[in-house]
């Protein structure tokens, strides 16, 4: 489904991304793992069209997505969630989900500047649908809440159920367990997992924590310095030389 | 009776309120910095008074117009402008505000008026007709008395027109022809539309040339009644053609309301334009640029939008004030006159309506109100804005979203109570 082919991006000197090839399925949960500054948002990034590769192909389903812009992108059905959360901090968590959701809903600049009967049908339809999706994701309670006053545990569930709104095929999370409890973290995997499964998404996570990836994905995809040095399930991995000397020239753990 | 120079206040009080909320659209909602929204005014001014004075449009195709004309120059001018940010934003629209200005100084004077503006320098144009004149409907007034106090005006007969019934008993018909008129029309066009459909499928433009000759007839049709009903109401009530000082008295009314009557109307526009899809993703881009591209919002395309919107409604302002003023010239519309409404957002809070009224009361009368103090008052005029703007950084109604009052207020109004219901109980 998504494939990366050699993809490098490259900042002045600097090779953030060096010849990357990874691919996510439908229904897989892909992990993307690598210790800091290792590329791996930079990956995201080129995937959604921020940064266009200087080397390789990005494919989603047989159309290449490279200089696709960032908003077409995401109608061909890749949606991400971002590493220091990106939501309408001062908007409802209610508009936040209808904002993700009105690309599928269409009426004319004329009807919304009159609220014609039309307008107001697919306003109450987008609604429901927002309604729908909060409940899925256990927030309806906060609907008319300003998303900056949740509590942080519950801005990663927004952020998700607001790209899950996308209606996408290829998921991109980007570290969402960052800054969560042990028991928070949990939960959010489940969910994870959950969504995998009912929608057959294919689903790409960062984390920058290995323990977490280890328990839900099926592959993981280790980057240190942009390279992929190791591709694996997740006994490979903790096994993998080279990615334990990766980790631990950053002082972190492998095991947990 | 109020006197005239509090009518004058009230009426800019108004046209400010419009004036600053086009340009709330695309600052406080959509977070573009613009710096020559003064511009557009100018546009619509000229539009209005060339289009109502020199070739006799009626009043509304004036306005229509203006606005029309302020958003192609907001097209000419955000095209280029709209994919820079922050600070080069300003200074770009700036720039193309002072150019704006520069050609409606060299452009032909015999219309245009040149330095000296409208109506002074212009020939074709001899004087730009008032609110109080027009709103006094074809007609309604024996033209030696256009434009003067009653005072001046002698010899009318003594009938009391009230011109405020006539304006409603315009509207009330034509809109009742409209329906009438416009669902006979709606049915040929619908079945119109029907045969080309199934004859030649795919011929998109012939669809819209369809729609093209459907409102534009309606169009006609409501500026060709207003003329004929205007003309029936004197038949109706047997009333003469004349000017007394009851008939101004009602005229200045009339023109407050029909101001009243436009605030509200556009208000109520925005207000929708801003809880629908478009509003959402206009605010989104505000919010956050790039989370927004990434949940499928072409970002150019609605800041483009947004800033066509803005400036028609400022095209509009400026077609209302160029009725309103008994002179202007392109020098009116500086950077000053964009620092003026700038203020009068940032003052009532950003990504406010109700705030905007404030604010745009507040700094119409306050220069006023100062007058009296000579050389002081732009000194007072300054602290007291620089006070404000410390102890009220976020103005004063704040940034808040969808100004609590009074969208809640028309939601509550506007929206049947079952689809709000349905809605929660999903
Ligand atoms: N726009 C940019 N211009 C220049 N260098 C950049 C840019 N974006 C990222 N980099 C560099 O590219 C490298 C990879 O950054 P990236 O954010 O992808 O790392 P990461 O794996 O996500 O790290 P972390 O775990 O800290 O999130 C870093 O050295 C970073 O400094
Ligand atoms: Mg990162």
């Amino acid at each position: 489904m998504l494939e990366l082919r050699n993809v490098s991006i490259i900042f002045g000197g600097l090779r953030a991304v060096d010849q990357l090839s990874i691919s996510v399925r439908a229904g897989e949960l892909n992990g993307l793992i690598g210790p800091n500054g290792a590329g791996k948002t930079t990956v995201f990034n080129a995937i959604t069209g921020v940064y266009v590769p200087n080397e390789g192909e990005i494919f989603l389903g047989g159309t290449i997505l490279n200089k696709m812009p960032t908003h077409i992108i995401c109608r061909k059905g890749i949606a991400r969630t971002f590493q220091n959360l990106r939501l309408f901090k001062n908007l409802t968590v209610l508009d936040n989900v209808k904002i993700a959701l009105d690309r599928n809903y269409r009426y004319s600049l004329l009807d919304a500047f009159l609220r014609t009967p039309k307008c107001r049908r697919i306003e109450r339809e987008i609604e429901a649908r927002a309604y729908s999706i909060l409940d899925e994701h256990g927030l309806v309670s906060h609907a008319k809440s300003l998303a900056k006053n949740l509590p942080y545990g519950l801005q990663k569930h927004l952020e998700i159920a607001r790209a899950m709104a996308t209606s996408p095929k290829i998921l991109l999370l980007d570290e969402p367990a960052a800054g969560l409890n042990d028991a928070e973290t949990e939960s959010l995997m489940k969910k994870i997992h959950n969504l995998r499964d009912e929608y057959k998404l294919g689903i790409l996570l960062i984390e920058h924590d290995m323990k977490l990836v280890m328990g839900i994905c099926e592959t993981i995809t280790v980057l240190d310095y942009g390279k992929k040095i190791a591709e694996g399930t997740a006994t490979e991995i903790q096994n993998n030389p080279r990615v334990i000397e990766a980790y631990l020239g950053d002082e972190k753990e492998v095991k947990g | 009776m109020i006197n005239e120079y509090i009518e004058t206040i009230i009426i800019l009080i108004m046209i400010n309120s419009i004036f600053a909320l086009s340009l709330n659209l695309i600052i406080g909602f959509n977070g573009q910095f613009s710096l020559g929204h003064a511009a557009f005014l100018a546009i619509g001014a000229y539009a209005s008074a060339i289009v109502v004075a020199a070739y006799n449009f009626p009043f509304l195709i004036g306005l229509f117009v203006a606005g029309v004309m302020a958003a192609v120059l907001g097209l000419v001018i955000g095209v280029p402008t709209l994919r820079l940010r922050g600070d080069y934003l300003a200074i770009a629209t700036l720039g193309f505000a002072e150019i704006t200005k520069m050609v409606l100084l060299i452009m032909p004077e015999k219309i245009f008026g040149g330095a000296t503006g409208i109506p002074g320098g212009a020939k074709e144009i001899d004087k730009v007709p008032q609110l109080s004149d027009l709103l006094r409907m074809p007609g309604a007034i024996a033209p030696e008395f256009a434009g003067k106090l009653p005072s001046q005006c002698t010899g009318a007969a003594p009938v009391n027109i009230n011109q405020t019934m006539n304006l409603i008993f315009c509207f009330v018909w034509i809109i009742a022809t409209l329906i009438v008129v416009g669902y006979g029309f709606y049915a040929l066009y619908r079945w119109l539309k029907g045969t080309v459909e199934r004859r030649i499928s795919g011929k998109k433009w012939v669809l819209w040339s369809l729609r093209l000759v459907y409102w534009g007839g309606l169009i006609v049709l409501a500026v060709t009644n207003t003329k004929r009903i205007n003309d029936s109401f004197y038949g109706v009530f047997g009333v003469h053609r004349s000017h007394t000082w009851n008939s101004y008295l009602s005229t200045q009314w009339t023109v407050f309301l029909f101001l009243i009557v436009a605030v509200l109307l556009i208000t109520w526009l925005c207000v929708n334009y801003l809880r629908s899809t478009y509003g959402r993703a206009v605010i989104a881009i505000r919010e956050d640029e790039i989370a927004s591209t990434m949940l499928g919002i072409g970002e150019f395309k609605f800041k483009l939008m947004n800033f066509l919107v803005g400036t028609f409604f400022a095209g509009v302002a400026g077609g209302l004030l160029a009725h309103s003023i008994p002179s202007f010239n392109p020098f009116e519309f500086d950077l000053l006159k964009s620092v003026d409404a700038l203020l009068m957002v940032v003052l009532g809070g950003m990504g406010s309506i109700t705030g905007t009224f404030f604010g745009a009361t507040v700094l119409t009368i306050l220069p006023e109100a100062l007058r009296q103090s000579k050389e002081w008052r732009m000194v007072i005029y300054s602290l007291t804005l620089v006070l404000l703007m410390i102890f009220k950084p976020k103005g004063f109604f704040g940034s808040s979203e969808f100004s609590p009052k009074i969208p809640d207020f028309l939601r509550r109004l506007m929206d049947n109570r079952r689809g709000a219901k349905g809605a929660s109980d999903a």
